[in-house]
């Protein structure tokens, strides 16, 4: 069963079976299919990063 | 004596979607498909003349002024495939979710104007005719916005039982020369009439075998888009944004008329319920919509070559958890109005 990423209109990631019955309800809902860039980083939080970015979190190298 | 036959007429159309409305598409972007369409795809621009101006003496012009670029709405018509129908309804309603690694699925559905805003995606629209040195028409229209369509399906033999119609809107951008270098022409996957699953509020009709004809479509009835800052081409006003007006769903049917036919009670009794129209060529091949919560608003009893049938027009309701309308199509093609 194929799965599509969708993301709500608040931000919420959701993986769903990419079924008529499962992804219409969530479509007249406002959300929408969610395609990282390609390349891209997604963090758990759904945010998406540029690999070219340096996202070292400055408090971790604070002194 | 020199002439161009209509039928050295090229068109292509973005498969994939401009990244804004002001960004044409690159060759790249662009794809061909069998083409019905005679009409050709004017972007009209328009002067003024200060014909009603006081003082001349006269009522007749005597200077002109650039105005605006007519936005259309220009159309298209082609025999429904499934190549085709995915773009139809992904640009025609505005969200699609793609799924699947080939053949690929297309869910379509309309746009949620507070969450997805009011604007469709966009794409470009290119007309050649011996594009080079020997060109007649070589132009890009940049910024084109499915305005409506509808797909009909009809009794009889041949490609024509199965045909699909839409009207799209332009900003008024052009690029001329168009700089697309046109592709081959892609190898459709045409869904005849000869396919069709049509079950409306519980009716069978293809069991029954008491279909003639049907038309379905939406109209995004766009707003519109000339305001202050919508920029200029040539001097001439262009449209900066496309938006959906108040969109309206269409759907209407003709069937044999029998005994027990169940679309005047319906009519009068203000049923509603869902209503699901299928054209399949194969597995890979095939486009199924549907419209969640269907209901009549007249059943008109009439001849058809000496049959009676009843023609209904319908009301496609908005269903409050599934919406209006959702399609689904399935096609060997990859990054449709992606």
């Amino acid at each position: 069963m194929d799965k599509a990423t969708l993301i709500s209109p608040d931000g919420e990631i959701r993986d769903v079976a990419a079924t008529m019955e499962e992804l219409t309800p969530l479509l007249a809902a406002g959300w929408r299919q969610h395609l990282p860039p390609e390349g891209g980083v997604e963090t758990e939080a759904g945010e998406t990063l540029d690999p070219e970015e340096d996202v070292t979190d400055a408090s971790d190298t604070a002194i | 004596m020199p002439a161009t036959l209509l039928s050295e007429l090229l068109v292509g159309f973005g498969k994939a979607k401009q990244t804004d409305l002001v960004t044409g598409s690159s060759s790249a972007g662009i794809w061909r498909l069998g083409n019905i369409n005679r009409a050709f795809a004017n972007p009209r621009q328009v002067n003024e003349s200060n014909a009603a101006w006081l003082g001349k003496g006269h009522e007749f012009a005597t200077q002109l002024f650039k105005s605006h670029v007519e936005g259309g709405p220009h159309s298209m018509e082609k025999y429904t495939g499934s190549e085709f129908a995915a773009w139809l309804w992904s640009f025609g309603l505005g969200k699609v979710v793609k799924t699947g690694a080939g053949p690929f699925t297309y869910t379509c559905a309309p746009l949620v104007p507070a969450s997805d805003g009011i604007e469709q995606p966009s794409f470009s629209y290119c007309e050649q005719m011996r594009p080079g040195a020997n060109v007649v028409v070589d132009r890009l229209l940049v910024g084109c916005v499915v305005r409506s369509f509808e797909v009909n399906i009809a009794r009889g033999p041949g490609l024509a039982n199965s045909v699909s119609r839409l009207q799209f809107t332009h900003s008024g951008k052009t690029t001329e020369p168009s700089g697309i270098t046109m592709p081959a022409e892609t190898s459709e996957n045409l869904l005849n009439a000869y396919s069709a699953a049509i079950t409306i509020l519980g009716e069978d009709y293809i069991t029954l075998k008491t279909f003639e004809s049907l038309t379905m479509g939406w109209d995004n009835a766009h707003r519109d888009g000339f305001y202050p800052g919508s920029g200029q081409q040539d001097a001439y006003q262009i449209q900066g944004r496309i938006e959906l007006g108040d969109r309206v769903p269409n759907f209407s049917f003709i069937a044999r008329l029998h005994k027990d036919s169940p679309e005047l009670a319906a009519v009068r009794a203000l049923t509603s319920g869902v209503a699901t129209v299928a054209l399949t060529k194969d597995a890979n091949n095939s486009m199924t919509v549907t419209w969640h919560d269907m209901a009549f608003q007249s059943a008109d009893f009439q001849d058809a070559e000496g049959i009676t049938t009843v023609a209904v027009v319908g009301i496609p309701k908005y269903h409050s958890a599934n919406g209006v309308v959702t399609a689904v199509v399935v096609t060997p093609v990859d990054g449709i109005a992606q």
